[in-house]
Order: C-alpha cells, then structure tokens, then sequence
C-alpha cells in the first residue's frame, strides 16, 4: 500500500515538474507568435491602406518573427526568398512552360547544399522546417505562373510578403497565394474569433505536455518493445498535433482561415483519424492535409500526363527531398509509400473477394459490396485492418524516439537502422507478406 | 550552626559541576547538529492538528529540538518546515529500507528528552552514522526541492530571471551564431534545495573538529547524490521532426535511487584521519575565487585516507573515523539493541541469513498463518481488486 502510494506520488511529481517548464516554454514560444500575428491583423483590419502596403507589413512583421526566432539564421529565408524571386524574373525572360520545374530543381537542390556543405547540423534541424514551408510557397508560386494564373509577374513586396507571412512562415501550414491574398482583406471579428485562438491554444499545450510528459511516462520502459515503439511513436505523433495547432493558432490570430462567420476553416491534421486510422491511405493524407495537398497539386498532377507509377514515384521523392538529404526521412517516406501501396490493392482484392466494404478509403456514397460498412465482417476486417496500420505507424514512428542531440543535430543511418532491427523489420516482412498474398489472389 | 546550609549549599554545587563535567566527559555531544532529526516524528499522524488539515502542527518538544538558526530558517520560509518533517521521515524510511537485512537495521526510539532518535551509535564515528547523516542531509535536499517545484514553500518561487543567462552556453554553438537555447522553467529548483540543506542541516557543524568535518562531508556527499542524479532532459518539436522548439525539464531522481547509491558508498566508505598539517587543503572547485565567499569556507577541507595506500576520498564519497561496533548483543552504551528477536531467513548465506544475523545463536522456528492480500487484479481505472488470503509462513527468530 506504502508502496503505491510513493509510487502514484513520485510519478505526480514527475509529471509537475515536467509539465510546468513544458508549458512554460510552449507559452513564451506561442507569444512572440500570436502577438507578431496579432499585430499585422489589428494594422490590416483598424488602418485602410492599398493591397501592397498590406504585403509590406506582412513582410517587415514575419521578417521579425524570423529573426526573433530563428536569429541569424532566418539570412537564410531571406536568400531563399530573394534567390529565387530573382530566378523566377530571369527565367520568365525566355520560358513560360518550365519556370516550375527549374525553380523546383533549383530550390530542392538550393535545400540540399545548404543542409550538406553550408549550415551546421544544429541549425539545419532548427531551420528546416521554415526553410520547407519556404521552399513549398516558391514552387507552388512558380507553377502557378506556368499555368497562368496570375494576371502579372508578382511584384517583390507581395512574393516577399507571402513567402515571409508572419502567419505560417514558422510552423506552416503552407496556403496558396490566392488564398494569403484573400485573407490579407478586412474580416468580420466576433467574440468567436478570440474562442477559437484560447481554444486552439489549450489544445496545443495539451498535446505538448502529452508529448513531453504524459505519454513517455504512461507505458513502462520495461513492457515488451512493441509496446515501446508504439508509445515513442506516439509522443512523436503528438508533437506532430502540437504543432500542427499551434499553427492553427498562429494562423486565426492573424485573421487568415476564417469564413466570413468567423468561422475558423483551417484544417492542419486529424488527430483521431490518425490514433485510431482506417488505414495508412488515410493517415498520409490526415498527416498534414495543406502539404497533402500542395503535393497532390503541384507534384502529382504536374507529373500525371507521364503515367501513374511516375507521378507516384515524384510525388514521394520530392516529399523526401523537401525534408532533407536524409537516410531516415526517406526510409520512412518509401517505406509508407510501399506500404500504403501494398495495402490500398491488397485491401481491393480482400473487398472484391469477400465483398466487404474495407477498402484503404471509405466508399463515397453508398458502397457496392455485398456487406455493407456496419455488417460485421466489414466492422471485423476494418478493425483488423487498423490494428496493423496502429503497428504500422509504431514502426515508422519509433525512429523519431532519440536522445536529444540527435534530435538536435539530425537523425543518422545506424539509428535508423538499429531501431528497426531491433523490431525485426517486422513491418517490411508484413508488407511482403501481403504483398506475396495479394499476388496470389 | 550557619554551617550545614552553606555545606548544603557548595554540595549541591559542586554535585553540579560534577555532573556537568561527567556529561560532558562521557558524551563528547558529537551529534549536536543532527537533532532536529526528530522532525522526522512530527509528520506522523497523531501530532496533526485535527483542525487544520494540511498545516503541519508542530509538538514543541520537535520545535525544541531545533536550533535557533533552523528555526529562524523555518520562519523565513514558511512551509519548508512540513517539506523537512518529510525528507526526514523519507530518510528514515530510505535507512530503514537499505537496512532491513543487517544486523543494524537503522532503527529509531523516542527522541524526546534530548536523545537521539537513532540512539547513542550516532556519538560514534562509525559507518553507519556516516550513513545516517549523508542520507537525511539528502532527504531534506530531495523534498525540498520538490515541495518547491510543487510550490509549497513561498519563498521559493520560479524565479524566471534566471531564464535569459543563458546557462548551457557551448562555444560551439556560440561560434556558429545560433541563438542559444535558454533554460526556461523553475530551473532553481534543486539549487534552493542544496542551499537550503546546507544552512539548515549543517548548522551545528563547524568544522572545526575531525568529527564535525566528518559530518560536513557526508552532508555534503548526501546533497550531490541528489543533484548529480537531477536529469535535464529535452525534446524537440517542429514540422516533420525539425526542431523549432525546444522544451526542457528537469527530472528529480526518485529518492529511492538515491538510497541505492548511498548504499553503494556505504559499502565502500573510507575510513579517513586529519591532513598532517592543520592547514586547510586547497579544493579545486573553489580556486578561483578562494576569499569571496567566506562562509562556504567549511566546506574546503580534503580528508586523508586512513590507509595511504586508499585513493582520497572524493566529493560523493562517504568518510568515517572509527570502526563500526558489533551489532550482536545489546550494548546500552552504545544504544544498540543487539540482533535478539530479529527475523531471519534460514536460507541464505548473506547477512540476512540466520547464522549471521543471529551472531551463531541459533534461531527459533515458528510457523503462523497470515492473512494478505493476494489475487489482486485491476480494474479499468483504476483500481486494484484483491482477495484475502490466508497462507502459512514459517517464521525464523534470532534467539
């Protein structure tokens, strides 16, 4: 009795003194974020100026942001930005067909270098994420002036003020420039408004202190090392959902993703479709819904007309190199492109043959099979399903469980390697499996 | 007949003196700074007010038994004086713990009327006591620490103007202009802790003396398990596993751990002696600035070992000056209650085993019938079920 209850008190103390610095830090980093944000919302909404002073405040505001952020190293947004603002003109000089796909090779392999030669590791893993959000509004500005849907060349303030948007230039979520253009208007601000940024706000340190604390703690260390895996991957996935509302926050409290309601209609990731998913098809497009789509625009169906396999296999490839030259990122990448491929035809297959409705994405309207979504062999064989996308998702994301200067300074081969050893490659031997079944089908 | 009065008188004087001069022969009063162990025995539940639940009342015999300058402490900060009852009484627990299989199992007496709750083996500069100070000194650093980071004791707030010093400063990181990460949250947890436990636990140490060197070091030794053990740890979070943010946070060892590591040292003490010479030993952690802090002067001592050939003993290590007494027999001048009575287990061939504990005594058998509980399943959530179970279990006494 003694016992449990030093145990229930030293894990409460464990979670307080986690918890405390935890949302500490998430607050004061949520702070320069909402009042930057709030700034350019309140000098938008109360000061009438033109469309381009709008661009400009957007500009000087996110370019403090960055350097509040990031220090220094935000130099390397802005050469990005300027770099390749200077492309685009010169390019559009001699071609209208192929600005995308220079820009693109020039800003991936612009990425590359810089993670390879130019920035240390430290700072590379610090910047990364705001130079792939940076890099993801270049390619869709350049792509989009292939296909014509500007009326003009942009000027420097507006690129400028879109890539360095104060909005999304830290944790994302990528919009397009028709959308930043759009939000820059006056809205209608209610009560709601500040509703939606408290309440954003809460979830994002909610699942910080799950991430930090809550959820490494809850599963023993010495439990069987699926089990492990399966609560590493975990935290992983809240950090995932940590940022991804915070993003929202960031967003709403510049008055960008509101309906004219005031209606928040922004849409980073699906927590629940991704804890409890109905298969990896579905948790690679919750993961991050903007980027899923950025890809499925810009990559996927710029590369359509060369077949299916190509667009796939360019679609994967540029999501890996826009994360790095980076042996565990596309390890990860591939891997749950195989096998979400092996599952979406070897799900097709066990449809058709038991006709069940248990196809990777649910039917759109009323489904065809015989036993529909609430018959029970469906319920049985979408659980079972889920079950093996759950182990999935532990095996891919136990990778991301590291001691904090690897975290830190980039993940190498050997843990990448040494993690899934250490599960057997259970997962690749499953999707052969499946695979081998699916062909004897 | 003015005389037998006056007689009377010088008599009784004398008789005082007398006694007075007897006591402070026979009891050296080593373990002057180690009284306020007693507090140990206030947070028991029969010396709780009733009426106000959760305000530690505090028996004035306890309170007698502080110094003047801990009880001064305890009034600067209102609160620590509960977070102390409880490191204490964790000390004991802890002692008790490490100790259950030895022939001194750490066991406590009343510790009114200015005796020692450990009892007399604490006059000894043995091993054991050795033990006793470093593991309350770490006590009282470990529930200090904690009751601050709960925000229990006032006058240890979260004070976040430490926040922008920049503690972890790497040149490498300096070198390549990222802007360094700074320690954000109640970073100074620990720090009020180990400062706290330094003026009330070693109040009455001077250090003048071999014997209060001693207590300082072990004091000391206590502390550091505790602060070494303190883990920063830290994540990252950032899109697609970069690390935009970071967060850190400090994680305080369970006390337990910090028994086994002074276990450890128990077992591997060193007996030491006094440097030849009377001057104090230049310590390397405080070279540089040797007269500006005067008051932690105490601490700048370095024990010899008692066998040269022994490698010194360092900052974690415990010291001790005498040979550990017999524990067997009942010895009431040392305050031991010998090994009679003690349970023993027949099988083993360690210290627990009967013909250690009980010093080759023998030992009586007995065979009784218990009642636990057993069966214990656990009910989503969360609460355990269990049965009661009657079972036979044969009892081995030292005679």
């Amino acid at each position: 009795m003694e016992e449990d209850e030093e145990y229930i008190e030293n894990t409460w103390t464990y979670v307080t003194l986690c918890g405390e610095p935890t949302l500490y830090e998430g607050l004061r980093f949520a702070k320069d974020l909402v009042l930057a944000n709030l700034c350019l919302r309140f000098l938008i909404q109360y000061i009438p100026m033109p469309q381009n002073v709008r661009h400009s405040v957007s500009l000087v505001l996110g370019s403090f942001l960055l350097y509040f952020n990031i220090g220094p190293a935000s130099v390397w947004t802005v050469g990005i930005t300027v770099g390749s603002y200077v492309l685009i003109t010169f390019l559009s000089m001699f071609t209208k067909r192929y600005r995308g796909l220079i820009v693109s090779i020039c800003v991936i392999l612009f990425l590359l270098l810089c993670e390879v030669y130019v920035v240390n590791p430290k700072m590379w893993q610090q910047i990364r994420g705001v130079q792939m959000i940076a890099a993801m509004k270049i390619i869709s500005v350049a792509i989009e002036l292939d296909r014509d849907l500007f009326k003009q060349m942009l000027n420097p303030i507006e690129f400028g003020g879109y890539i360095v948007c104060p909005a999304n230039c830290i944790l994302g979520p990528w919009i397009s420039f028709h959308t930043y253009n759009q939000y820059l208007d006056i809205k209608f601000l209610s009560k709601r408004w500040i509703k939606i940024i408290l309440c954003n706000l809460c979830l994002s340190m909610m699942f910080l202190v799950l991430s930090n604390c809550i959820v490494p703690w809850y599963i023993d260390d010495d439990v069987t090392k699926w089990l492990v895996a399966y609560r590493d991957a975990q935290a992983f996935r809240m950090s995932h959902y940590f940022v991804s509302s915070m993003s929202i926050v960031s967003m709403t409290s510049a008055g960008f993703g509101l309906t004219n309601d005031c209606h928040s209609e922004l849409q980073v990731t699906k927590p629940f479709f991704i804890e409890l998913p109905r298969s990896l098809v579905q948790v690679v497009i919750f993961w991050n819904i903007p980027m899923h789509q950025w890809l499925k625009n810009y990559v996927f169906k710029t590369c359509q007309p060369y077949g299916q396999f190509i667009a796939i296999f360019t679609t994967y490839t540029v999501s890996s190199l826009l994360h790095g030259l980076n042996f565990q990122f596309s390890a990860v990448l591939l891997s749950i492109g195989t096998f979400s491929y092996v599952e979406y035809n070897f799900r097709y297959k066990v449809a058709s043959a038991l006709e069940v409705c248990c196809l990777a994405n649910p039917c759109v309207k009323q489904c065809e099979h015989k036993y529909k979504k609430n018959s029970f062999l469906a319920v049985f064989v979408n659980t079972l399903f889920s079950l093996i996308t759950m182990m999935h998702l532990a095996y891919l994301g136990v990778m991301f469980e590291a001691s904090f200067s690897l975290q830190e300074s980039g993940y190498s081969y050997f843990h990448t390697i040494n993690k899934w050893e250490n599960l057997n490659f259970f997962s690749h031997g499953l999707a052969v499996f499946m695979y081998v079944i699916y062909l004897m089908m | 007949m003015a005389g037998p009065p006056i007689d009377m008188k010088w008599l009784c004087y004398i008789v005082i003196i007398m006694c007075l001069r007897c006591e402070a022969a026979n009891k050296p009063r080593r373990g002057r700074g180690s009284m306020w162990w007693g507090i140990a025995k206030a947070g028991e539940p029969n010396t709780l007010s009733p009426l106000s639940p959760g305000v530690l009342y505090m028996d004035p015999a306890v309170h007698a038994t502080l110094r003047r300058k801990q009880r001064r402490l305890a009034r600067e900060n209102p609160g620590v004086l509960a977070a102390v009852a409880k490191g204490a009484s964790m000390a004991v627990a802890e002692c008790q713990h490490q100790f259950k299989y030895r022939r001194w199992n750490c066991s406590t007496r009343n510790f009114l009327r200015g005796k020692n709750m450990f009892g007399k083996i604490v006059d000894r500069g043995c091993r054991e006591t050795a033990f006793l100070y470093a593991i309350t000194s770490a006590g009282v650093t470990h529930a200090v620490s904690r009751a601050c980071a709960e925000g229990a004791i006032e006058s240890c707030t979260c004070d976040y103007s430490h926040v922008d010093r920049a503690p972890h400063r790497s040149r490498a990181a300096t070198a390549a202009n990222v802007r360094v990460w700074k320690w954000g949250g109640c970073s100074d947890n620990i720090g009020f802790g180990f400062k706290f436990s330094r003026e009330f636990v070693d109040t009455g140490e001077r250090g003048k003396t071999l014997r209060e060197k001693m207590n300082l070091h072990n004091n000391e030794a206590g502390r550091m398990h505790v602060q070494t053990e303190m883990r920063q740890e830290c994540k990252c979070h950032g899109m697609s596993g970069s690390c935009t943010v970071k967060t850190c946070w400090m994680r305080l060892p369970s006390f337990r751990s910090v028994g086994d590591a002074l276990k450890d040292r128990f077992d591997g003490a060193s007996r030491v002696m006094m440097p030849n010479t009377e001057v104090e030993a230049p310590v390397q952690r405080n070279d540089a600035a040797p007269h500006r802090v005067p008051r932690r002067d105490r601490y700048r001592f370095q024990l010899r070992p008692h066998n040269p050939d022994h490698k010194t003993p360092g900052v974690k290590d415990l010291v001790y000056l005498e040979s550990s007494p017999g524990f067997c027999e009942k010895n009431p001048r040392l305050g031991i209650p010998g090994t009679h009575g003690r349970t023993c287990n027949d099988t083993s061939i360690g210290v627990d085993g009967c013909d250690l504990m009980c010093c080759g005594r023998g030992y009586r058998t007995e065979t009784m019938f218990v009642v636990e509980r057993c069966n214990c399943t656990f009910h989503w959530c969360c609460d355990v079920k269990c049965k009661l179970c009657r079972t036979e279990k044969v009892v081995h006494t030292c005679l």
